[in-house]
C-alpha cells in the first residue's frame, strides 16, 4: 500500500513537533526544525515503502535536527540568556515550566528517548529504530531519564 | 521476581511492555507499598508530559491538501458533471413528453376523423351538415 503522507502529517506532526519542542525548549527553533523535517520528508517521499518507514524518518529527523540545532547553537546557554524568568512564567504554562526545568538536566540522549516515549508514545523497540539503537540501549537510557526526572519532580 | 525487580519493570508495565510479567507485577503490588509508592511516582511523571503537549503553530504546520475529492473528482468537474447528467435527465424527460404529446394529437386526430366519418355516414347528421 502506497503511504499516505497527509494522514502521517495528521497524526504525528504534533507529536514529533512537542518532541522538537521539548529537546530544544524553544518554539522558534522547533519551528524551524519542523521547516526542515517538512522540506526533507517532501523531497524523499518516493524512496519509501510503506507508513512505518515515514513516521520513523519523521521522528527521526525531527530528534536528529533538534540535536544538530542544540549543539550549533548552544541552545541552553542561549535560551537563559535571552528569556528571563518571569517573562518565561507568563508565556508558559505550570506543566512546561516543570517539564522544561526537569528536561534540561538531561543528556541529549535520554532526554530523545523519554520524550518519544512519553509524548509520542513509542515502545521500546520502535524508539530503538526511530534513534538507531539497540532496545536494550533505549531501555537503560529510559530507565536512567526516569529517575532523575522522578527526583526532579519529586 | 523479587522486589527488586518488580520494583525495576514498573515502567515498562504502566507502558504496557512487561509480557508475560504483568499478573506476577500486580500481585507484588497489592503487598508492597513502596512499589505503589513508586508507581505514583512514575504515574506523575507520565501524566506532567501528557499535560505539556502543545498544539503546533500556524508557522511549525505542515501544508496539508484537505481529504475528500480524487484528482478526477475534483469539485469544479463534478459540478460540470452534476449538471451534464441533470440535462441529461431534463432532456430525456422533455423528449418522452413531446412523444407522448405527439402520440396523444395523432390518436385525438384519428379519432376526430373516425367520428366525422361515422357522422357523415349517419343519415340524420349528414342532413343536418346538408343543411
Amino acid at each position: 500500500m502506497a503511504p499516505n503522507i497527509n494522514d502521517i502529517y495528521r497524526k504525528h506532526w504534533k507529536y514529533a513537533y512537542n518532541v522538537a519542542l521539548r529537546m530544544l525548549m524553544n518554539q522558534a527553533d522547533a519551528e524551524d526544525v519542523m521547516q526542515n523535517v517538512f522540506v526533507k520528508l517532501s523531497a524523499s517521499i518516493s524512496s519509501f515503502r510503506g507508513d512505518s518507514e515515514i513516521t520513523t524518518y519523521l521522528y527521526r529527523m525531527a530528534v536528529n535536527e533538534s540535536i544538530d540545532l542544540m549543539r550549533r547553537r548552544s541552545m541552553m546557554d542561549r535560551k537563559h540568556e535571552t528569556i528571563r524568568p518571569e517573562e518565561k512564567k507568563e508565556a508558559q504554562g505550570a506543566s512546561t515550566l516543570i517539564i522544561e526545568e526537569a528536561l534540561a538536566s538531561l543528556p541529549e540522549e535520554q532526554r530523545a528517548a523519554i520524550l518519544l516515549s512519553e509524548i509520542a508514545g513509542f515502545k521500546y523497540r520502535e524508539i530503538a529504530e526511530i534513534l538507531e539503537v539497540e532496545v536494550g540501549t533505549v531501555k537503560s537510557r529510559m530507565n536512567r531519564a526516569m529517575k532523575r526526572l522522578k527526583e526532579q519532580l519529586k | 521476581m523479587n522486589h527488586e525487580e518488580v520494583k525495576g519493570s514498573l515502567y515498562d508495565y504502566l507502558k504496557g511492555e512487561c509480557g508475560d510479567k504483568a499478573p506476577e507485577i500486580k500481585k507484588h503490588l497489592n503487598s508492597c507499598p513502596e512499589c505503589r509508592l513508586e508507581l505514583l511516582s512514575i504515574r506523575k511523571v507520565r501524566s506532567v508530559f501528557a499535560s505539556s503537549i502543545q498544539a503546533v503553530p500556524k508557522a511549525a504546520r505542515p501544508p496539508v491538501k484537505l481529504p475528500g475529492f480524487l484528482p478526477f473528482f475534483r469539485p469544479v468537474p463534478s459540478i460540470a458533471a452534476a449538471m451534464l447528467l441533470l440535462l441529461v435527465i431534463f432532456s430525456g424527460i422533455n423528449f418522452k413528453s413531446h412523444t407522448e404529446r405527439k402520440g396523444i394529437a395523432s390518436f385525438l386526430s384519428d379519432s376526430y376523423s373516425s367520428i366525422k366519418q361515422d357522422e357523415a355516414s349517419d343519415p340524420l347528421v349528414s342532413d343536418l351538415l346538408d343543411y
